[in-house]
C-alpha cells in the first residue's frame, strides 16, 4: 500500500491498515493498487463480452475496430454496459425477495400478522406470473400512469428481466428504447424490495428506531463472536440469534440488516472495511451471504484461525439444524482460538437506526418545505468504494447538507458510515444541522437524529417514504424538491436503485460515474430523455470535484418549490 | 539512447497502450472521458500488430526518414538522439511515410502533418511503458557502439 | 585534409555533416553557383501555392555553414576539375587545391526546342529563381500551360490551380506521370485533378509559344489555340557533367560511382542527382533524382571521405504526392515489358495498388488513396528479400511490420541494423 491519499476518514480502520501494512497482509485497498491502471475501454462503457466473436471493444482513435463485430457501435456498447448491471441489480432484490418467500412458505418461521403474510405471498407468486400485484395499487396513480404510457410498467419478472436480458444478445435497438427496458427491470428490483419490506413486518412485527452502537469498539473480548456478512433469509438471522440466545454468544452484522426483531445484530463496521473486523481477533466465526461480500475472507480468515461458515450452499438443508450447526461451530472455534490474542480498540459511536417510513410525520416535512425551513429533501444511498477515501464523500457531502437545511435520508450501509461519524447520533442533532433543519427534526422526535436511517436495501424504508410523500402532497414526485445521491456507490444493486428512483421522478447523482461514458449519447440520454420521460435526469459526473462542490450540486438541483 | 522494447509473450494486445498514448499525447485535453469525444480524432502513435507485437518508432541509426524529409521536420534531439517531428514546419508530403521501415508513421490528413512516436521526448517516462498492464514493453538501454547520424539542431522544442 | 564539395543542396549538405561527424577540424569548402542557400526544391511548389513562405523553404537554418565551420563560396560557379593537381577552377581562374572532392552539381532541366521559348512568361522550373518569377507574376496570371506530363510540371500545375489560375496541362504520352504511374493509378490521378478544374490533354504536344514579348498563348499539333500568360515547361532534368569533359571521370548517363559513392578517379566522390548508382528496381546502373537518394548518397560519400569505411546499397525512384485529398506513392519499375515481371493489381472504388515482382523479389509498386505503411514495401525493395508467401498479405488493407518478423527472421543478414535486433528483450535476430 503506497499511495500517498488517505485511505479512510475512519481511525480505528487507518490502525488496522498501518499495521496490514507491515505485516503485508493484502487487503482491498492493495489489490486496487495492483490494478492500476484499469482498463479504459471498460471504464468507459466501450466493451462487450456477449458473445464468443468477440471480445470486442469500441477504439476511441482507430478507425478500423470502431464497432463491435456484430455491430453494436459505441453508443449501444455504452447502454449496453449500463443494462448488465441494472438487470444484476435488480435480480439482487429479487433473490433477497424469494429466498425470504420461500423460507416462509416452508413455514421456517411464524408470522406474527399471519393474513397479511399470506397475502403478500399471493403477490410474490404473481410477480413470477403476469405480475398484476396488490401492492402495486398502493403506489400513486401519477407515477404507475405514467410508467404505463412510457412502457416500463413492472408487469412480471418475464418482461422486466428476461427480456431486458436478451437485448444484451442483439436485435434491432437504439439507445433510448434499450434505457427505457433497463428502467423497466429496474422498477421490478423496486417492486421486489416493496415486497420484501412488507412480507418482513407481516412476518417480524413493525420495528422501531433503536439506539445501537456501531464500530469495532463493540465487539466483545472474551466470549464468542458470530459476525453475519452480507444477505441472507432473515429466517436464518433469527434461528441462529434464538440459538445463541442464553448462551453468551455475541451476533453481530457487516453489511447486512440489523434488525429482525426482536434481535439487533449491531453494525460492527461497513462495506470498504469488512474485512478489518478479522484484524481484531476477536471473531470467531462468520456466516456469509454472497451479496456484497469479498471473496477474500475466506484468504483472511485463515490467517486469524477464524472459521468460515457460507450460507448459499447446495443442499443447505432446514434453517434450524443450519442455524444450531453454526452455533456449536462457534463455541468450538472459541475454545480452539484461545491463543490468538484480541485487540479491540475501544472506539464506538452510537446511533439511533431502525426508522420506517411510518415514523415520519410526512406532513411535517411537506409543511417545512412549503415555510421554506428547509431546503429540500436528500436520500443518501451507496455505501464505500476503493476509489474514494472510506466514508469521506459521504459524511462530508451529508454535513455540508445538513449545514444548509437540507433533510437527509440514508439507507444501508450509507446509514452504518454516518453513524460512525456521529450523525444518527441525537445527542449531536443540533452541532450538525442549520437551525431550519433542526427545528424540523426536534417537531419529528425527541429521539430523530441529523440524519434519518430509513433501514437496509432488505426494507423499503426510503421507497415508502417518497410513496407516502408523493399521496400526502397529492402530486407527482418530479413536483418535490427531493434529490437523490450515491457518493461512494459500488454494487450492481445500487445502479438499479438508482435507475428506479430516476424512475420515480428524483434526480440522482452517481459517484463513481457509471460506465457509458464513452458514448455522448448515453449520457445526453440519461438526462434529457429521462427528465422527458419521468421527470427527473441520472446525471453521469466525469469531472473531478471536491465535496463542496458535489454538495452544492446537490442542493441547486432541489427545486424551487 | 534508451529504446522501448517488446516481450512478445506478455502482450495480450489489450490496447491499453495505444489508448493512453492517444490520450496523452495526442488529444488536447488529457482526460480519458474528454478525449475519447475530442475532434480532430487523436492519433496514436504506438500500433498493436501481427499478433501480439507492439510497434513504436525504433529511432535508427541511420534514420530514413530524417534523409526523406525535404524541410528538415524530421530531426534529432541533440542530447539523446531520438528522432521527433517538428510540427509547425511539416506539410504533409508524406516522404517519410514512403520510406519508415517499419510502418510507423501515420500520414495525419485531419492534423495535417506527420505523427510518429518520439519515445515520450519531453516527459519523464514514455507513456506506454507505464501503462502496459503486464509490462510486455520495457525501456532499456540501445546496445554499445551505436551512434546516430542526421539533423540535431540546437534550438528543438 | 581539404575538403571541397561541388554543390549546396540536399548532397552537398548532407556530405557535410557526414564528415562533420567524424572530422571536426580539417576545412571544408563549399562552391555552389546558387546565390540561396539549402533550399528544398521539393518545396519549390508548395511556396507558389502560398502555403509556405520563401524563409520556410530552407531545410537547415542560415547558421549551417558557419556552426560547421564551412567555408561557402555561394553563387560562383567552377568552371573546371583538375584531378592531376587535385584542383578546382573557377570561372574567373582561381584554383582551389583539394585532398577529397565531391561532385554534387545536380541536375539542370532539359530543354524543349520549341519556337518562342525565350519569351518573358515561359519558365523552366528547377530552381528558386524559377519560383520567384512565378510568384511575382501569379497575381496578373489568368491562364496558364503546363508542357509535360511528369512530376515538377504536374506539381507547379497544381500549386497554380491553388492559386485560383486556369491550368492545362498538355501531355504528349497518353496519360500524365508516364514514368512514375501505369495507367490505372493516372486515370485515377487525372480523374481528381479534372475534377477540380484542371484540363488535361493527353497526346497532344506544343509546336509553337505565342505572342509579342511575353506570353499570349500556345498552339498544340492539332492546331488548336490556347490562350495563356504562362507556360511551364517541365520536360525532365539531366545531370551536369558539362565541366567534366576535359577529365578522366567515367560519366555514362551521369558520373559512374561505386559501392562507396567514389568516382574511377581516386579521391573524387560524387553524390546526388549528378550520380550514377546501382538501381535496386532495374538491377542496372542509373541515375534517380529523387531526394531521399541524394541524403543518403551524400552521406555515404562524406562518410567514406572522412575515412570510415560504409557501402551504398544502391537506388531507385520513389516519388510520393498528395493532390486534393488523394495521396499517392509510387517506387521502382512500374510499367512492366517482358516476362521476367509478375505483376498484382487491386483496384477499389478509391484506391489502387499494384506490385510488380520479379523472381520473387518486390522491384516496384503503386498505391493510390491507401498509402500508410508503403515504407514497408520501400524497405523490402531495397533489401532485395524473396516475398513470394506475402504477396496477398501485403496487397491487403492489414499490412504491418509485425507479421513480417518471421521473412525477417528467414533473411537475418539483410536487416542487420541496430534497430531490427532491438525490437525484442528475446532475439528475433541475432548478430550473426
Amino acid at each position: 500500500m503506497d499511495f500517498v491519499q488517505r485511505k479512510t476518514e475512519d481511525s480505528v480502520v487507518d490502525y488496522f491498515l498501518k499495521e496490514a501494512a507491515e505485516k503485508e497482509i493484502p487487503l482491498v485497498w492493495d489489490r486496487y493498487e495492483g490494478s492500476l491502471p484499469q482498463c479504459g475501454f471498460c471504464e468507459t462503457g466501450l466493451n462487450c463480452r456477449d458473445c464468443l466473436q468477440g471480445p470486442c471493444i469500441s477504439h476511441p482513435f482507430r478507425d478500423q475496430n470502431k464497432v463491435g463485430v456484430c455491430g453494436k457501435d459505441k453508443d449501444i456498447l455504452a447502454v449496453h454496459s449500463f443494462v448488465r448491471l441494472v438487470v444484476q441489480g435488480a435480480m439482487g432484490y429479487l433473490d433477497q425477495l424469494t429466498d425470504f418467500a420461500r423460507g416462509v412458505e416452508a413455514k421456517e418461521g411464524s408470522p406474527k400478522r399471519k393474513q397479511e403474510a399470506d397475502k403478500i405471498l399471493k403477490d410474490i407468486q404473481k410477480i413470477l406470473g403476469n405480475g398484476d400485484i396488490e401492492v402495486m395499487k398502493k403506489f400513486p396513480k401519477t407515477l404507475t400512469d405514467g410508467w404505463k404510457a412510457t412502457g416500463v410498467y413492472p408487469d412480471g419478472i418475464a418482461s422486466a428481466l428476461f427480456k431486458v436480458s436478451q437485448k444484451l444478445d442483439g436485435g434491432v435497438g437504439n439507445v433510448e428504447e434499450t434505457l427505457l427496458w433497463a428502467f423497466k427491470g429496474a422498477l421490478m428490483g423496486c417492486v421486489a424490495q416493496v415486497l420484501q419490506g412488507r412480507l418482513k413486518t407481516s412476518v417480524f412485527g413493525d420495528p422501531a428506531p433503536t439506539n445501537v452502537e456501531v464500530n469495532l469498539g463493540v465487539l466483545p473480548k472474551d466470549i464468542p463472536v458470530v459476525l453475519l456478512y452480507g444477505h441472507f433469509s432473515p429466517l436464518l438471522k433469527l434461528k441462529i440469534a434464538d440459538a445463541a440466545k442464553g448462551k453468551k454468544i455475541k451476533v453481530m452484522g457487516v453489511c447486512t440488516d440489523s434488525f429482525v426483531a426482536p434481535y439487533i445484530f449491531p453494525p460492527v463496521t461497513n462495506y470498504g472495511s469488512q474485512e478489518i473486523p478479522l484484524m481484531t481477533g476477536a471473531v470467531d466465526l462468520i456466516v456469509i451471504g454472497d451479496q456484497c461480500v469479498n471473496p477474500s475472507l475466506a484468504e483472511l480468515a485463515k490467517i486469524w484461525k477464524v472459521e468460515v461458515v457460507p450460507t448459499e450452499v447446495l443442499n443447505r438443508g432446514g434453517l434450524s439444524s443450519f442455524a444450531k450447526e453454526i452455533v456449536e461451530k462457534a463455541q468450538e472455534a472459541f475454545k480452539a482460538r484461545s491463543e490468538v490474542s484480541r485487540n479491540i480498540p475501544n472506539i464506538k459511536e452510537s446511533g439511533v437506526m431502525g426508522f420506517s417510513a411510518k415514523d415520519i410525520d410526512v406532513n411535517k416535512v411537506a409543511k417545512a418545505v412549503a415555510d421554506g425551513k428547509i431546503k429540500g429533501i436528500a436520500i443518501l444511498a451507496g455505501c464505500n468504494n476503493v476509489k474514494f477515501t472510506q466514508d469521506h464523500e459521504i459524511v462530508s457531502i451529508a454535513r455540508e447538507l445538513l449545514k444548509k437545511d437540507v433533510f437527509c435520508v440514508s439507507e444501508g450501509c450509507a446509514s452504518v458510515g454516518l453513524a460512525k461519524f456521529g450523525l444518527l447520533n441525537s445527542k449531536q442533532r443540533d452541532v450538525n444541522c442549520g437551525k431550519g433543519l433542526s427545528a424540523l427534526l426536534a417537531s419529528l422526535g425527541k429521539n430523530v437524529p441529523a440524519v434519518v436511517d430509513l433501514g437496509s436495501c432488505e426494507n423499503s424504508g426510503v421507497t415508502d417514504f417518497l410513496l407516502s410523500m408523493s399521496s400526502a402532497g397529492k402530486k407527482h414526485l418530479k413536483e418535490f424538491p427531493i434529490v437523490a445521491c450515491f457518493p461512494e456507490a459500488n454494487r450492481t444493486k445500487a445502479v438499479a436503485r438508482a435507475a428506479w428512483t430516476v424512475a420515480m421522478g428524483v434526480p440522482t447523482y452517481f459517484w463513481p460515474f457509471l460506465p457509458v461514458t464513452g458514448s455522448q449519447k448515453t449520457i445526453d440520454t440519461l438526462s434529457g430523455f429521462c427528465e422527458e420521460k419521468f421527470g427527473a435526469k441520472l446525471h453521469v459526473v466525469t469531472q473531478k470535484m471536491e465535496y463542496k462542490e458535489k454538495a452544492e450540486l446537490l442542493v441547486r438541483s432541489l427545486k424551487k418549490v | 539512447m534508451k529504446v522501448i522494447k517488446v516481450d512478445p509473450d506478455k502482450c495480450t494486445q489489450c490496447h491499453t497502450c495505444d489508448l493512453w498514448c492517444g490520450i496523452e499525447i495526442g488529444s488536447e485535453r488529457k482526460e480519458l472521458n474528454d478525449a475519447i469525444h475530442e475532434k480532430p480524432q487523436p492519433v496514436p502513435r504506438v500500433y498493436v500488430e501481427g499478433s501480439n507485437f507492439p510497434l513504436h518508432c525504433r529511432h535508427c541509426e541511420v534514420a530514413p526518414c530524417i534523409d526523406a524529409c525535404p524541410n528538415g521536420t524530421m530531426r534529432r534531439d541533440p542530447t539523446t538522439g531520438l528522432v521527433y517531428v517538428y510540427e509547425p514546419t511539416c506539410i504533409a508530403c508524406w516522404m517519410c511515410v514512403m520510406v519508415c521501415p517499419f510502418g510507423i508513421i501515420a500520414p495525419s490528413a485531419s492534423f495535417h502533418t506527420a505523427v510518429k512516436c518520439d519515445r515520450c521526448r519531453n516527459m519523464e517516462y514514455p507513456i506506454c511503458v507505464d501503462v502496459c498492464p503486464t509490462k510486455a514493453l520495457v525501456l532499456e538501454e540501445r546496445e554499445e557502439g551505436a551512434t546516430w547520424y542526421g539533423y540535431a539542431p540546437k534550438r528543438s522544442y | 585534409m581539404r575538403y571541397i564539395i561541388i554543390g549546396g543542396s540536399a548532397a552537398g549538405v548532407s556530405a557535410v555533416e557526414a564528415i562533420r561527424s567524424i572530422d571536426q577540424t580539417s576545412p571544408i569548402e563549399l562552391f555552389s553557383s546558387e546565390g540561396t542557400p539549402f533550399y528544398s526544391r521539393v518545396l519549390l511548389s508548395y511556396y507558389i501555392a502560398g502555403i509556405i513562405t520563401k524563409e520556410e523553404l530552407h531545410f537547415r537554418p542560415l547558421e549551417f555553414f558557419s556552426e560547421n565551420k564551412v567555408k561557402a563560396h555561394l553563387g560562383q560557379r567552377v568552371e573546371k576539375v583538375l584531378p592531376e593537381s587535385k584542383s578546382i577552377r573557377m570561372e574567373d581562374g582561381r584554383e582551389y587545391p583539394f585532398d577529397r572532392l565531391l561532385i554534387a552539381s545536380g541536375s539542370s532541366p532539359k530543354i524543349m526546342d520549341v519556337p518562342g521559348k525565350d519569351k518573358k512568361g515561359v519558365v523552366v522550373m528547377r530552381n528558386i529563381d524559377h519560383a520567384q518569377e512565378i510568384v511575382n507574376h501569379v497575381e496578373e496570371i489568368k491562364t496558364a500551360c503546363v508542357l509535360g506530363g511528369g512530376l515538377i510540371g504536374l506539381r507547379t500545375g497544381y500549386a497554380l490551380s491553388l492559386r485560383g489560375v486556369k491550368v492545362k496541362i498538355i501531355v504528349k504520352s497518353s496519360h500524365v506521370l508516364s514514368q512514375m504511374l501505369d495507367k490505372e493509378s493516372a486515370e485515377m490521378i487525372q480523374g481528381t485533378m479534372r475534377q477540380h478544374g484542371i484540363d488535361i490533354r493527353t497526346g497532344r504536344d506544343a509546336v509553337e509559344i505565342v505572342g509579342k514579348e511575353s506570353v499570349e498563348g500556345i498552339i498544340l499539333d492539332d492546331g488548336e489555340r490556347i490562350n495563356c500568360q504562362l507556360v511551364v515547361i517541365g520536360k525532365g532534368v539531366q545531370p551536369n557533367v558539362d565541366f567534366l569533359s576535359s577529365t578522366q571521370i567515367k560519366v555514362n548517363e551521369g558520373i559512374v560511382a561505386d559501392k562507396t559513392m567514389r568516382t574511377n578517379l581516386p579521391d573524387i566522390y560524387v553524390a546526388g542527382d549528378v550520380a550514377e548508382t546501382y538501381d535496386l528496381s532495374t538491377g542496372k546502373m542509373g541515375v534517380n533524382a529523387i531526394w531521399p537518394c541524394a541524403f543518403e548518397q551524400g552521406r555515404v560519400a562524406g562518410l567514406n571521405m572522412a575515412g570510415k569505411k560504409v557501402k551504398y546499397d544502391g537506388s531507385f525512384r520513389m516519388n510520393s504526392l498528395d493532390f486534393y485529398g488523394m495521396p499517392l506513392i509510387s517506387m521502382g519499375i512500374t510499367r512492366i515489358d517482358g516476362n521476367q515481371f509478375q505483376q498484382v493489381q487491386r483496384k477499389t472504388e478509391n484506391t489502387y495498388r499494384k506490385l510488380v515482382l520479379r523472381d520473387g523479389c518486390i522491384v516496384g509498386a503503386i498505391l493510390v488513396g491507401q498509402v500508410q505503411k508503403a515504407g514497408i514495401l520501400t524497405t523490402l525493395l531495397k533489401k532485395r528479400v524473396n516475398v513470394s508467401d506475402y504477396v496477398p498479405f501485403l496487397m491487403g488493407n492489414r499490412i504491418n511490420f509485425a507479421d513480417l518478423l518471421p521473412l525477417m527472421k528467414k533473411n537475418k543478414e539483410r536487416f542487420a541494423e541496430v534497430e531490427y535486433r532491438e525490437l525484442s528483450q528475446r532475439p528475433l535476430v541475432s548478430r550473426r
